[in-house]
């Protein structure tokens, strides 16, 4: 039966707060810590090694690029450079064939030797054909 | 409640299905373990073949002259990408790899299986491509054979085809040591079966190329290649071909064939280009092979330089046939049978030797065998043994006509005159290095035979030297150089038949005298404005020369000290 406006005022009838779930809370909590403490000894590390490793692979990445256009250069170098090309662009580039006359040799006494002064009589006409 | 009878069956059904499983998970834990572990492994590793890049070709004097270029392919396989997804990748692909949208698509429509949509892209076009994560589209990395110096010595180089297999020259002389071992990797696969860079793990290292370095020297290939040009452009020829020796070691410091391709696009020229006359191209020595001719008389035919010998008459008469010479000269001593480049003299000298001292000279000197150049396809020459000479056949190796010789088997015979007698072995490559330059394997030891007494080689070179100061080789001279060689005219022989109207025009020799530093032959096949070698092949071997003593940086013999 129900006493409507009936309240127990005895203290000893009132029921204490369960109170108990504090502990499983802490419990719960201690026990999530501790885990994440082992997971992150076991990840951390690990986290740490992939972290360098993709570091590593950036960097590698970069050297591969910078040694590619290293490369490339030096081959448009070589181009650029060729005596063909120079060649062609002789005039260009004001380069000019130095006749055998203006060159001077170093022989191997240390000398500085050049072509006798005047140009050498030209070749007669061929003695016979063949 | 269950009777005890039924709990029995029940447990009995249940311990049996129980030992089934147990009896399966023993067979494929035991039994069929490896196959089903390859299976798994297979189903999310994929292997990735990293091709090594090819070594390079390096000159004597450190220029690169053939290298390659990383590159990319992008491929695609219709039959694994949705077709509702082609408009979009395509519109998406388009400005990375510079290819129209409509024209990706048609790539696409027209091929069923896996094809390349562009080859030998920057390899910067993979990652945007990886992005796409699409199966059945990817980016292979490839290699692009480049050659900064365009034609220049593209026949001693070769060349690699799309796959960068050596096809020609040097390329397929030396592609397993140019183009070295791929790398092994293993890779993740995600989920849709796409290869993932994760875990990359190297399976089996490869080998980069090995590089080859060459006694080709750029500067003198290249002076050499455009003095041959100047002739075909001035004279006109079917072709024309030049060596440059070294006399007492063999190295050759240019091997010039014209006319040329340019080796990065070999498709655009004709395949004849990409023959290699100097090697390949077995010709009719003509008058150059008088020198030998006199050497097997002066070595074993009882001649003596001075002997002289009736050059009378325009010709003589062998075997019925009668053979013209270019004038009728009297009586000329061995040497001015070479001065002047005598064809009845040499007849009659040669008909005074026996056929065998006569055979033994020439193949000393290197005839009727190849050279051993490190290039394939090279010609042995056709020399006849004397077994199978007719009544006519000295006659005709005395006016260079019943042989024929490559213009580097010619410069190697001048080689043993120039070297005081020595035959050597002519050598393009001069070691083979690794990625630091480190040589791992040094030049092919060469041992030089002598072949000649020395006094005789010297002879024959007096006589060489007469030839270009007083003979046919006068436009052969260089101002300040002592120069020895020979001028040669032969009418070429097409089907074993000479024609007339087609002639071959050499000029063989060395300098500077008395220590050379390089033989030097010069081939102009078919000349068409004048054939005669001493205004064809004497003048392109005297520029040529005169290049090259500058180049070697070699002092005038009549030097002034400053």
């Amino acid at each position: 039966m129900r006493i409507a406006g009936y309240r127990p005022r005895n203290t000893y009838l009132q029921r204490q707060l369960d109170r108990r779930w504090r502990h499983w809370l802490l419990w719960c909590a201690a026990g999530a810590a501790a885990m994440a403490v082992m997971l992150g000894g076991f990840v951390g590390p690990r986290q740490a090694t992939v972290r360098l490793r993709y570091e590593i692979a950036q960097v590698k990445a970069e050297v591969d690029t910078l040694q590619r256009e290293r490369r490339s250069l030096l081959l448009e170098l070589e181009a650029a450079t060729s005596p063909h090309t120079l060649a062609a662009r002789a005039a260009e580039l004001d380069l000019a064939d130095v006749p055998p006359n203006r060159l001077l040799f170093l022989t191997a006494a240390g000398e500085l030797v050049g072509q006798p002064a005047g140009s050498p009589a030209p070749p007669a006409p061929a003695t016979g054909v063949d | 409640m269950l009777s005890p009878h039924r709990w029995r069956v029940l447990v009995a059904c249940l311990a049996s299905w129980a030992v089934l499983v147990w009896l399966r998970l023993g067979y494929v834990q035991v039994v069929s373990h490896r196959e089903l572990a390859e299976a798994a492994l297979r189903q999310r590793e994929a292997t990735l073949e990293v091709e090594e890049p090819r070594g390079d070709i390096l000159s004597a004097d450190g220029r690169i002259l053939a290298g390659s270029l990383d590159r990319v392919s992008v491929y695609a396989n219709p039959a694994r990408i949705p077709r509702e997804r082609w408009p979009e990748l395509a519109a998406k692909l388009s400005p990375i790899i510079a290819l129209e949208a409509d024209e990706i698509l048609r790539r696409l429509a027209a091929r069923e299986k896996f094809f390349y949509l562009a080859k030998n892209l920057d390899p910067a076009v993979a990652e945007p491509i990886e992005r796409l994560r699409t199966r059945g589209l990817g980016a292979l990395p490839t290699q692009r054979r480049i050659h900064p110096h365009g034609p220049l010595a593209a026949a001693v180089l070769g060349f690699v085809n799309g796959e960068g297999v050596g096809q020609a020259g040097l390329e397929k002389a030396y592609d397993r040591t140019l183009a070295g071992t791929a790398s092994v990797y293993r890779l993740l696969r995600d989920g849709k079966s796409i290869p993932t860079p994760l875990d990359l793990r190297l399976e089996h290292a490869g080998r980069p190329g090995l590089s080859l370095r060459l006694t080709l020297d750029t500067r003198i290939q290249a002076a050499v290649e455009e003095e041959l040009a100047v002739t075909l452009a001035t004279i006109g020829a079917h072709g024309a071909s030049a060596v440059v020796m070294e006399p007492t070691t063999g190295a050759v410091l240019a091997l010039a064939s014209l006319p040329s391709y340019h080796p990065d696009a070999p498709g655009a020229s004709p395949p004849e280009t990409w023959r290699n006359r100097a090697v390949e191209d077995a010709l009719e020595p003509g008058s150059s092979f008088k020198p030998i001719i006199v050497a097997a008389a002066l070595a074993g035919g009882g001649f003596r330089p001075f002997d002289l010998v009736d050059c009378s008459g325009g010709g003589v008469q062998v075997a019925g046939v009668f053979l013209r010479d270019h004038a009728s000269h009297g009586l000329l001593s061995v040497r001015e049978v070479i001065t002047r480049s005598s064809n009845s003299g040499s007849i009659r000298i040669a008909q005074r030797v026996s056929p065998a001292v006569l055979d033994g000279t020439i193949r000393d000197l290197g005839f009727g065998a190849p050279t051993g150049i490190e290039l394939p396809g090279e010609t042995r020459g056709l020399l006849h043994p004397p077994e199978r000479w007719s009544a006519l056949s000295r006659a005709g190796l005395a006016l260079g006509q019943e042989v024929t010789v490559s213009p580097l088997q010619l410069a190697r015979a001048y080689a043993a005159f120039a070297n005081g007698g020595f035959l050597v072995e002519p050598r393009l490559v001069q070691a083979t290095t690794d990625e630091s330059g480190t040589v791992v394997t040094p030049a092919r030891a060469g041992s030089p035979r002598r072949v000649l007494p020395p006094a005789l080689a010297q002879q024959i070179t007096a006589m060489l030297v007469a030839v270009v100061e007083e003979g046919t080789g006068k436009h052969a001279s260089v101002p300040f150089y002592r120069t020895a060689g020979k001028t040669g005219t032969a009418q070429k022989a097409v089907d074993g038949v000479m024609r007339s109207g087609r002639h071959v025009a050499w000029f063989a020799g060395f300098l500077p005298l008395p220590q050379p530093r390089a033989v030097i032959v010069v081939c102009v096949d078919e000349p068409r404005a004048n054939y005669w070698a001493s205004e064809v092949a004497a003048p392109a071997f005297g520029r040529i020369a005169a290049r090259l003593v500058t180049i070697m940086g070699l002092p005038p013999q009549e030097a002034v000290q400053l």
